[in-house]
């Protein structure tokens, strides 16, 4: 009896005009991927389609993208690049992923530089259901406005890091606007100054919906709050995690009147003893087992920011 | 242009056909397994696993800085740790950043095993991390050197422990596992069983650094110090939702130098001497919802001081 042939996987090179082409799996990958290397890429047609020959910019990438498709571009370890003008990066097709490759600092590497004149350098996400992962974003312009400008739905920022670098301010982070609907920030971080200055990590400027902030960290000194919310947004979720606000207004997370959704499992620091403003203007959220610490080295209460349910 | 449909990559190492999945590696793969017949520290072996090198020591020598190589041990791989820097990464001053080394398929007593042995008379035995970005994953530390000082001594920023065992043979002690001085230091999913014999400090030893994070972890020792100290202001720390329990009389689970910040929260502690609350002395860190027991069969109190 003829033995089977067994396998071990169901991913199969195609043998075509005398070479092995790459191995397709379409469960995974349903678009097209593009490989970006600022050290040895090329902005060209004939590039991008190999780890061996990529595009030079994300911007050329997003360019041969093709909006739906489920696209997807990698950035290689040690990418840098630097964005000097007002939407100096506009990721406008949907259905992207832009993935970074690496560790820590060894991530691609954003920069936001408007040369001390212009506090509106930011990076656009115009397109729904675009994913930005693992990416390591710096601002260098004292004041910047908002480098990270999220007006589509859908949109998805993960593992990624925020660093304000030396006394340089980020008034607002990322800014959500009223299209921002079912956007999701997990896994991040946010380093940010301890001098006076700057808004929030996270501003909710429209009355979006579905917002999931989830397992981030941030770290500043705030006048607003961590996550401030200047509208009434709805069905969002805030949960495990990690604010630390240096600031006297002595907020972590500031509501909008008429805003609903569910804040939980959250560590609250301000820096003001007895203050127990941790979580403010929620009167229609959800608040469930946040923690809420208000001197340095003491263990956190439990928030109860409109009075406990009876 | 030529357009890929996947990440999936045919790569041809020295007349081997590897698939690379470049979503998670965009780098060379290296192949590691000592107890294959076929083994070979040389250029001409760790291609594949039909073929590989024979030691870690050799492989990290052959990465490239910031290609994103990884470095792949068969479950069945041992090696030896001997001497000081005895496997190095970065260590003769030319940087391998964003290199991984993982266990590959092994689980529990599968995983690949790197021991740390001095013969009795070297108890500098270590691996260096000297560079940035290196990531160790399901691998299983084990040291038979008794007072072994410090076997991992990380010295490049954001370095990874992930779904590691660290392990004292029998009565030997280690005094610190893991020796950190540098920034983005994460330990997570991993399982130290310590000794119950005195003579070990501590499990993770950390100097000023920012961005440590401690998640999900359980230790277990004889620890003179704490299953994890500062011995310097960290920063922007995170330890969270461990399984910490320390033999020792000094009864401390963790112990942060004075001026250190972030936040301890979620952990479950276990301290020796009933009476005892010393669980978390935390620096400046926010402290919520830990929880510390001082005798068998007691449930946890809420530890530290609350804020009003």
């Amino acid at each position: 009896m003829a033995s089977h042939m067994y396998l071990r996987s169901e991913l199969f090179g195609q043998w075509r005009n005398g070479r092995i082409r790459p191995v397709y799996d379409e469960r995974q990958s349903a678009g097209v991927v593009f490989f970006v290397n600022c050290i040895n890429g090329v902005d060209g047609v004939a590039y991008g389609g190999s780890p061996e020959t990529p595009f030079a910019t994300i911007t050329y990438a997003i360019a041969a993208a093709v909006t739906g498709r489920g696209d997807l571009i990698i950035v290689m370890p040690g990418y840098t690049e630097t964005i000097a003008t007002l939407a100096g990066l506009v990721v406008d097709k949907a259905n992207l992923t832009i993935l970074g490759m690496g560790n820590g600092d060894t991530r691609p590497t954003i920069t936001f530089n408007g040369g001390g004149i212009l506090a509106t350098v930011d990076l656009d996400v115009d397109a729904a259901n675009v994913t930005i992962e693992n990416f390591s974003f710096i601002n260098t312009e004292d004041a910047a406005t908002g480098p990270i400008d999220v007006n589509a739905a859908g949109c998805s920022l993960i593992n990624c890091s925020f660093t304000d670098a030396g006394a340089d301010n980020t008034v607002d982070w990322i800014l959500l606007d009223a299209n921002a609907d079912n956007c999701l920030i997990k896994d991040c971080v946010n380093n940010g100054t301890s001098t006076d200055g700057n808004d929030s990590w996270i501003s909710v400027t429209g009355a979006c919906e579905g917002l999931r902030v989830i397992n981030c960290y941030s770290h500043g000194e705030f006048d607003a709050a961590n996550i401030e919310f200047l509208a009434a947004a709805t069905r969002f979720q805030i949960s495990n995690c990690w604010l630390e606000n240096e600031d006297a207004v002595d907020v972590n997370i500031e509501g909008f009147a008429g805003c609903t959704g569910w804040v939980d499992n959250c560590m609250c620091q301000i820096p003001t003893d007895t203050q127990i403003t941790w979580i403010n203007t929620m009167p229609n959220a959800q608040v469930f087992e946040n923690y809420g610490c208000n001197q340095p080295g003491e263990t956190g209460k439990i928030v109860l920011a409109a009075g406990l349910s009876a | 242009m030529a357009l890929a449909h996947t990440s999936l990559f045919v790569s041809n190492q020295h007349g081997n056909m590897n698939i690379v999945d470049q979503e998670i590696c965009v780098g060379r793969v290296f192949f590691v397994d000592h107890s294959s017949a076929n083994a070979g520290d040389t250029a001409q072996h760790g291609q594949s696993m039909d073929q590989p090198f024979d030691t870690v020591a050799y492989a990290a020598t052959q990465c490239v800085d910031l290609r994103g190589d990884w470095i792949a041990l068969g479950p069945n791989h041992t090696e030896t740790v001997a001497a000081a820097a005895g496997i190095g990464f970065g260590t003769l001053g030319v940087p391998v950043r964003d290199v991984t080394v993982f266990g590959v398929v092994g689980h529990g007593g599968a995983r690949p095993t790197i021991t740390f042995n001095g013969a009795g008379a070297d108890t500098t035995v270590d691996i260096n991390i000297d560079s940035d970005g290196i990531t160790f994953k399901n691998i299983k530390f084990l040291n038979t050197e008794d007072g072994a000082l410090a076997p991992l001594d990380v010295n490049g920023a954001n370095c990874v422990f992930d779904n590691c065992v660290f392990q004292d043979d029998g009565t030997d002690v280690t005094i610190d596992w893991i020796l950190n001085v540098a920034a983005g230091l994460t330990v997570k999913n991993c399982i130290h069983y310590g000794t119950s014999t005195a003579g070990a400090d501590t499990w993770i030893s950390s100097g000023a650094a920012a961005g440590l994070r401690i998640l999900n972890n359980q230790s277990y020792g004889d620890l003179a110090v704490a299953n994890i100290e500062s011995t310097a202001a960290i920063t922007s720390a995170i330890i969270d939702g461990n399984w910490l329990e320390n033999e020792n009389a000094v009864d401390a689970n963790i112990d942060l130098f004075a001026a250190s910040t972030g936040f301890i929260t979620r952990n479950y502690c276990r301290v020796a001497t009933d009476a005892q609350v010393t669980w978390i002395d935390p620096g400046n860190c926010m402290g919520g919802e830990n929880y510390g027991v001082n005798n068998n069969g007691e449930c946890g109190m809420i530890t530290g001081v609350v804020s009003v």
